[in-house]
């Protein structure tokens, strides 16, 4: 299954790991958060239900480098709600990936709750989702990505002599 | 009103667009309708009985004289040449071709208007009272709050695929026109002791299947602390409200299964957070929204009352002013609401004349602009008196000077199984037939204020819960049945409507209801309303009545 980064563009997918399975530390490797959890030992990322208790995973969510949240249906609206989270207030700052059965035309969505990459199965329509992530040229709410909000915008404007 | 800078122009005008391609995907098979349905909910696309529907958002109900031309062109254009306001101030269109919608979305771009939002598990159209910024009493203009939290809510990333739908209403006064406890959220805006503006929040309001008069969660909030404290509200919702039976999905019932107080507690722990987080609203920003609602330059030295000549005395002039004049909180001005329930029309439907008509007087007599009411009529909000005579004559030309506001033919219908996919029962005749049983105006000022209003299923988009006279249709071994509920209403003494007894066929519930209202005027007290004898006496001398015969 490829993956694609909030570009669009293709990189490498991460190995989605069992619980109990060994982890190969040179290898992109997501586990449970029970898993992540029970372990004594540092590990590159973990792999998210969508009704995940964050404040389980305490202060180590923040030492992770990747990490994925995963869709049960594409109207599952809780990851953006975890992607939020994890950005603001769990200090998580690494290669955030959705996975599961998220749209093309939620594209824009994902990227503005702090989702970076993007796991996705074949046959994905993927010139549709680069196309719904560069479509706004602004939106309304405070962001966590690129763009700035209007509301930025117009405090710019009026602050112009 | 609020008028769109290049930012929100943009915005919709890039809407319009993407919408274009998403159609054009679906059209060349691209997309089948299972993928297209997510898409088309999002820009207020269904899919009906007979045809696609279209409903246009009209942001808490406030339209100028060019946007409701615009709508009444969409309506010759597009579909048959009618429309049909909502009970949530919107608007509809009812025989739609896919292909021409995204033309629709692109032709109401132009006036600044959209479909964002009015239709999907998303927050909705937020609604106001219709009487904002005009009434006397009014601590705030709501609609400054409704178009924050509009543009707010508009393509919230994170709040986009809710548990379900999710409405908000705005209210600044103490009477409620807005029906704000029977919303998700309900705000009232209120002056503090130090004269400092500050928000009551109530959560967990409906009707539906699971009917709820919303607790208050949050007394007080600051101005300054709003969207914070949305955002709290919302990620609760949107992490814990159920997801596994759309029947059980709504937020009323994520606070009844916490607790009042469990639920509070958990949005104020959320709250302490977001309130760091960016959301709220710089004061510059809130200022210069606010500057939209000062509202038009009145005249003054006005004279106070319409002059009357016997000759509009004598063909209803003040059956009329009894009825669809209000005061206005500038002297020498009124308040005027057209009905859009003529005796045996359909409730909330308009003609695209009757738009253009209506259009063209508010912009002779209401400074360009009119309103939507949730209980679908128009309102003129900046209407001098000394011009009520010849508005009248003039809405009289047009079928639209009907003086029932408020009264036993004032209904409030759902479309139905006239057109609705969900409905069980047909609504939109029964309240025709009701109307017509009525039709006697000098009768139904008799009887007074009296609100009838009917949903075709339990879903309630006629709000029958919150009926004086609460009707619902329902399926029974594949004939149309009707339940009567008494007692409801959405005004400041929110009370959800107790059914009577067994249901009547669509044959026997026109009568049935003529059975209430004559018991109501068998037993009333001198000068008392409807909804205050039902309290009064309570069910059993109507049910006694009803039921006597079986």
């Amino acid at each position: 299954m490829p993956a694609l980064d909030h570009t669009g563009a293709r990189v490498t997918s991460w190995h989605v790991a069992a619980d109990g399975e060994p982890i190969n530390p040179s290898t992109p490797t997501l586990v449970s958060l029970a898993h992540l959890i029970g372990m004594n030992k540092a590990v590159a990322g973990v792999l998210l239900e969508s009704d995940a208790d964050l404040d389980q995973a305490g202060a180590r969510l923040a030492n992770l480098t990747i990490a994925g949240v995963k869709f049960t249906t594409f109207k599952d609206g809780r990851p953006f709600s975890i992607a939020r989270l994890l950005r603001t207030r769990h200090g998580f700052t690494g290669d955030l990936r959705a996975y599961g059965p998220f749209i093309p035309d939620q594209g824009a969505f994902l990227v503005r709750c702090g989702f970076s990459s993007f796991e996705v199965v074949d046959g994905f329509d993927e010139a549709a989702l680069r196309k719904n992530i560069a479509h706004f040229s602004y939106n309304y709410q405070h962001p966590l990505s690129v763009t700035a909000s209007i509301v930025a915008l117009r405090q710019a404007n009026a602050a112009r002599p | 009103m609020y008028a769109y800078d290049t930012y929100d122009q943009t915005f919709v005008d890039q809407r319009a667009a993407e919408f274009r391609t998403q159609v054009a995907r679906r059209l060349s098979g691209e997309l089948t309708e299972e993928q297209f349905r997510p898409l088309r909910l999002l820009n207020g696309l269904y899919l009906q009985l007979h045809a696609y529907m279209l409903r246009v958002a009209i942001p808490y109900g406030t339209l100028s004289s060019r946007q409701l031309q615009a709508l009444a062109d969409i309506a010759d254009k597009y579909d048959r040449g009618y429309g049909h306001f909502t009970t949530r101030q919107n608007i509809q269109f009812n025989w739609i071709k896919l292909e021409e919608a995204p033309d629709i979305l692109a032709d109401l771009a132009v006036v600044e208007m959209h479909a964002i939002q009015t239709s999907g598990n998303v927050i909705r159209n937020v609604t106001a009272d219709h009487f904002a910024g005009v009434i006397l009493g009014e601590a705030d203009d709501p609609r400054i709050t409704c178009e924050i939290i509009r543009q707010w809510s508009t393509l919230h990333p994170e709040f986009s695929f809710l548990p379900r739908k999710f409405k908000i209403a705005v209210t600044g006064s103490l009477v409620d026109r807005a029906a704000i406890r029977f919303h998700d959220i309900g705000i009232r805006i209120r002056k503090a002791a130090d004269a400092s503006l500050v928000h009551d929040i109530y959560i967990g309001g409906g009707m539906g299947r699971t009917p709820f008069v919303a607790p208050l969660v949050k007394a007080n909030l600051s101005k300054a602390g709003l969207l914070s404290y949305l955002e709290a509200v919302l990620r609760v919702y949107n992490r814990y409200g159920r997801r596994d039976n759309i029947y059980k999905a709504r937020i009323k019932i994520l606070v009844d299964a916490l607790g009042v107080d469990e639920f509070a507690r958990q949005v104020e722990a959320e709250w302490m957070h977001t309130k760091l987080e960016g959301a709220d609203l710089p004061e510059a920003e809130e200022q210069r929204i606010r500057a939209f609602f000062a509202g038009p330059a009145y005249e003054t030295g006005l004279p106070a009352t319409p002059i009357e000549t016997p000759d509009l005395r004598e063909t209803g002039f003040a059956d009329w002013c009894k009825t669809s004049v209000f005061p206005h909180r500038v002297p020498g001005y009124a308040v005027v609401t057209i009905s859009l329930k003529p005796i045996g029309g359909i409730p909330g439907d308009a003609t695209s004349q009757q738009m253009r008509a209506i259009a063209d007087l508010a912009e002779a007599y209401s400074r360009h602009e009119i309103r939507v009411t949730h209980e679908q009529n128009l309102v003129l909000p900046y209407v001098r008196q000394i011009d009520l005579p010849v508005l009248w004559r003039k809405l009289a030309c047009e079928k639209l000077a009907t003086a029932n506001v408020g009264l036993v033919s004032d209904i409030i219908a759902c479309p139905g199984l006239d057109y609705c996919s969900l409905a069980n029962a047909r609504s939109i005749p029964i309240a025709q037939r009701i109307s017509e049983r009525f039709a006697e105006l000098q009768q139904q000022h008799d009887i007074g204020p009296l609100k009838i209003k009917i949903s075709g299923c339990i879903n309630a988009c006629g709000h029958h819960h919150a009926g004086h006279i609460g009707i619902l249709g329902v399926d029974r071994k594949g004939e149309e049945f009707y339940q009567i509920m008494l007692g409801g209403t959405g005004d400041e003494t929110a009370a959800i409507g107790e059914l009577v007894g067994p249901g009547f066929s669509s044959n026997t519930v026109v009568d049935a209801v003529e059975t209430i209202v004559k018991t109501f005027l068998d037993l009333r007290q001198p000068g008392e309303v409807f909804l205050n004898a039902v309290r009064r006496l309570g069910l059993a001398p109507f049910k006694e009545r009803l039921y006597a015969r079986s």
